[in-house]
């Protein structure tokens, strides 16, 4: 058995060896950094090409202002970016369900074969970029809300079947078997012992997604689907940066808002 | 003889428009006296031990300590006054991770700097009075083991020791024994003691048990709702005292 | 009784069908045409065979995207490294326990978390390029805003869950304030530290191989030239090749998640 007596000399070496131990862990971690951001910004950036610090104080102070004669303009696309949040959310809930039930290791039906087809699924969604998945999307169905709103919901599923099955697998055992020795059928266990247990999870995790969302679908703007990303963009084209700023602003806020919606309700279930 | 702490006038409300914890305290602490408080929960005994060291700003009033007027310190004067107040808190707060001599060395924290604090160079004086201070609470067995896996008794007797690592001139203690059971309560009560008397150090103890305060103290301090009720001798201290002080409260 | 309970399940229904309507009404209101969308999951598998199959495995092998990949794995790492040593100091002021001034630091820490948080990378990617124009420093500078909202939000979060109790006793015991953070808040948030350290990477590197699509540097930027010029095949396999590193750093984080937890026991 280890003996936990301590004398100063023992001490005394082997504190300084985790001095020393520290001390070179931070030197290393500070040369590692001053190298790397070395090599990568300053020698790998064609600082011709970018301009010279003047120019880029120049274009910056474009950006400075806003174009109030916008802001009416904006209301519509946001709403629109809202509603595609919601649709895109609402959407990947329902293709979660399915998953999350083949994801969860205590009613998968196929055993492993079952379990890991989800897994794999869930992973797929979560790696490839929501971009991506609108570019799949447009190139399917064209332009317009739906690539968007297809992007997003496909998107979310890898999250939010993730923390649908992990709660299904830590769902009290003690109602499922109460339903089932009352001679309940698979269904009533589902929907009586396994749904009410689970349902602040789901809840709390659908407002979670829904915020982010808020933030992705902004961008679906790119593949033509309104709302504030394609405001975005149009003002970018225009060159009208001030009205730029202003559609970031209005990002801005209506994350802001979904935040303070998120959070607030989030603590309310828990 | 002029007193180690002398807090006149002290009142004190958490925030500006809270109700008020701690109305018009005074009282003087000497060199050899163990001052115990006690009084019903709520009485405003743990606000009063920390306004002490400034764990909690007082509204108004004043807390001489060697000549510095607590209340109006700020900065380096505030942690220098800092170093010299120890602590004892009744839930330990000792960092679980770490092990008994290093928690014990933070106590000296206030007497290094940034740069030596972050690499933990503690210098061998400090180290060899960290070690006696281990021993004199009785764990030298246990100096270089993690506190998450000691008892309670033993990790309270870590945060004597830390407390002590400060050279301290004056000792709050809060609450000491609540956390631990009957037993270890007298035994760590005696170990407090003993070390008080044998540093000459003098304590401000917060204690809720009365049989403990009687037995240890040789001063009282009674509180009830934020107002001094009683401030005298232990051998003062009579049942009817006792039952005025704790008439509110239903045990 | 039983008024009661056909009240409760008739309330259910009805709202199930509001939810339902509401959710026809959007649909609508954006102008999606509801054959289209039924036709897509359709068409979808259809496409993919006809266009995207077999995928270009040659293209991806050439010199100048393998530089790109480099590219990205560096653009990220700096990104991620900036973000975070920033995104410590601004969570210092945003939680609100532990903020050195109520007043002015932490409205100014909670305030540009958030605001990195808000705006999308690619976002991000769009306005850097725009001042500094393309290449890889406009995707640092990006991904350094990406990673201070993602990192930002969840340190923050974990500094306010913090025991207060042991941050009140190293401060008095005198220490001042750095010596407060190292003792009693460090040693409570580190494995924390570490756990959303790996997560972020995990983020900031999916992000770092499209936002070249914008013009920061990277895979991203083969990836929008070979939409632009409509080389399906090639895209499809940039597009595996992107979810395969993808993939390959999620297992190399879930692995470095595994040794420490291993190390911290």
């Amino acid at each position: 058995m280890k003996s936990f007596e301590l004398d100063l000399d023992t001490y005394s070496q082997q504190n300084s060896k985790k001095i020393t131990k520290k001390i070179l862990f931070y030197l290393c971690l500070v040369v590692g950094i001053f190298t790397s951001v070395y090599f990568i910004i300053i020698l790998d950036t064609d600082w011709h090409r970018i301009g010279s610090g003047g120019e880029i104080i120049k274009q910056l102070s474009y950006f400075i202002g806003l174009d109030f004669s916008l802001i009416k303009h904006l209301i519509i696309p946001a709403f629109e970016t809202f509603l595609m949040a919601c649709l895109g959310t609402a959407l990947g809930l329902f293709l979660s369900l399915p998953v999350a039930w083949l994801g969860a290791k205590n009613v998968t039906p196929l055993g492993m074969l079952s379990f890991g087809f989800a897994r794999f699924l869930m992973t797929i969604s979560r790696s490839i970029h929501e971009i991506i998945w609108a570019l799949i999307f447009v190139g399917a169905v064209g332009l317009g809300a739906l690539p968007g709103i297809l992007a997003l919901a496909f998107r979310s599923v890898g999250f939010i079947s993730k923390i649908i099955s992990e709660a299904i697998e830590e769902a009290d055992k003690k109602p499922i078997e109460a339903i089932r020795a009352a001679g309940g059928s698979g269904f009533d266990i589902m929907y009586y012992g396994i749904i009410p247990q689970i349902l602040p999870t789901v809840i709390g995790t659908i407002i979670f997604e829904w915020d982010i969302n808020i933030r992705r679908s902004a961008i679906m703007g790119l593949v033509g689907a309104g709302g504030l990303g394609l405001a975005f963009f149009r003002q970018m084209h225009m060159s009208n940066y001030p009205g730029v700023t202003t559609v970031i602003m209005f990002i801005f806020l209506l994350v802001m808002i979904g935040e303070i919606f998120s959070n607030y309700y989030r603590k309310k279930i828990i | 003889m002029e007193p180690i702490l002398k807090v006149e006038n002290l009142n004190l409300s958490y925030q500006k428009k809270g109700p008020q914890v701690l109305f018009d305290i005074s009282f003087s602490v000497f060199k050899d006296d163990f001052y115990a408080i006690i009084g019903p929960s709520g009485a405003g005994k743990s606000s009063l031990i920390r306004c002490i060291n400034r764990l909690a700003d007082s509204n108004s009033g004043n807390i001489f300590f060697n000549g510095e007027n607590i209340p109006k310190l700020g900065g380096r004067k505030l942690r220098s006054v800092r170093r010299k107040i120890g602590m004892i808190f009744q839930e330990f707060n000792l960092i679980d991770r770490m092990s008994v001599i290093d928690n014990v060395l933070t106590g000296r924290l206030g007497y290094m700097n940034t740069f030596a604090s972050l690499f933990r160079m503690f210098d061998k004086k400090d180290i060899s009075s960290a070690l006696t201070l281990i021993s004199k609470v009785g764990l030298e067995d246990f100096a270089n083991k993690r506190v998450d896996q000691l008892s309670g008794g033993q990790r309270q007797r870590v945060g004597i020791a830390r407390a002590l690592m400060q050279e301290p001139e004056l000792m709050l203690v809060d609450e000491p024994t609540s956390s631990l059971d009957p037993k270890i309560a007298i035994e760590m009560m005696e170990l407090i003691k003993g070390i008080a008397n044998e540093l000459k150090i003098p304590v401000l103890c917060n204690i809720h048990n009365i049989d403990l305060a009687k037995k240890f103290a040789n001063k009282i301090l009674g509180l009830q709702d934020g107002k001094k009720k009683f401030d005298d001798t232990t051998n003062k201290l009579t049942h009817e005292v006792l039952q005025d002080l704790y008439k509110f409260e239903i045990l | 009784m039983k008024e009661i309970y056909q009240n409760s399940t008739s309330k259910k229904f009805i709202n199930i069908f509001l939810f339902f309507l509401l959710i026809y009404l959007s649909f609508i209101y954006l102008g999606i045409d509801f054959e289209r969308f039924f036709s897509a999951f359709g068409s979808f598998g259809s496409i993919i065979v006809n266009r995207y199959y077999p995928a270009d495995i040659e293209y991806i092998l050439d010199p100048g995207y393998l530089h790109s990949i480099l590219n990205s794995i560096q653009m990220a790492y700096v990104g991620l490294v900036l973000g975070v040593i920033i995104a410590s100091i601004l969570s210092y002021f945003a939680a609100i326990n532990i903020t050195p001034s109520k007043n002015i630091a932490y409205p100014i820490g909670k305030f540009f978390i958030i605001f990195s948080r808000s705006i999308h990378e690619t976002i991000w990617t769009i306005l850097f390029v725009t001042i500094i124009g393309f290449g890889m420093l406009a995707g640092v500078m990006a991904l350094t805003m990406y990673c201070i909202g993602f990192f930002g939000k969840l340190f923050t979060e974990q500094l306010e869950n913090v025991n207060m109790k042991l941050v009140e006793t190293i401060r008095s015991n005198g220490a001042n304030e750095f010596q407060v953070f190292i003792f009693g808040v460090w040693p409570q948030v580190k494995t924390s530290f570490t756990g959303i350290l790996i997560y972020t990477w995990d983020v900031c590197f999916r992000a770092s191989t499209i936002i070249g699509f914008f013009g920061a540097g990277g895979m991203g930027w083969y990836l929008k030239r070979n939409v632009l010029q409509l080389e399906y095949a090639r895209v499809a396999s940039i597009v595996l090749s992107i979810v395969a590193l993808v993939i390959l750093s999620e297992i190399l984080s879930a692995f470095m998640r595994n040794k420490i937890q291993k190390e911290t026991q």
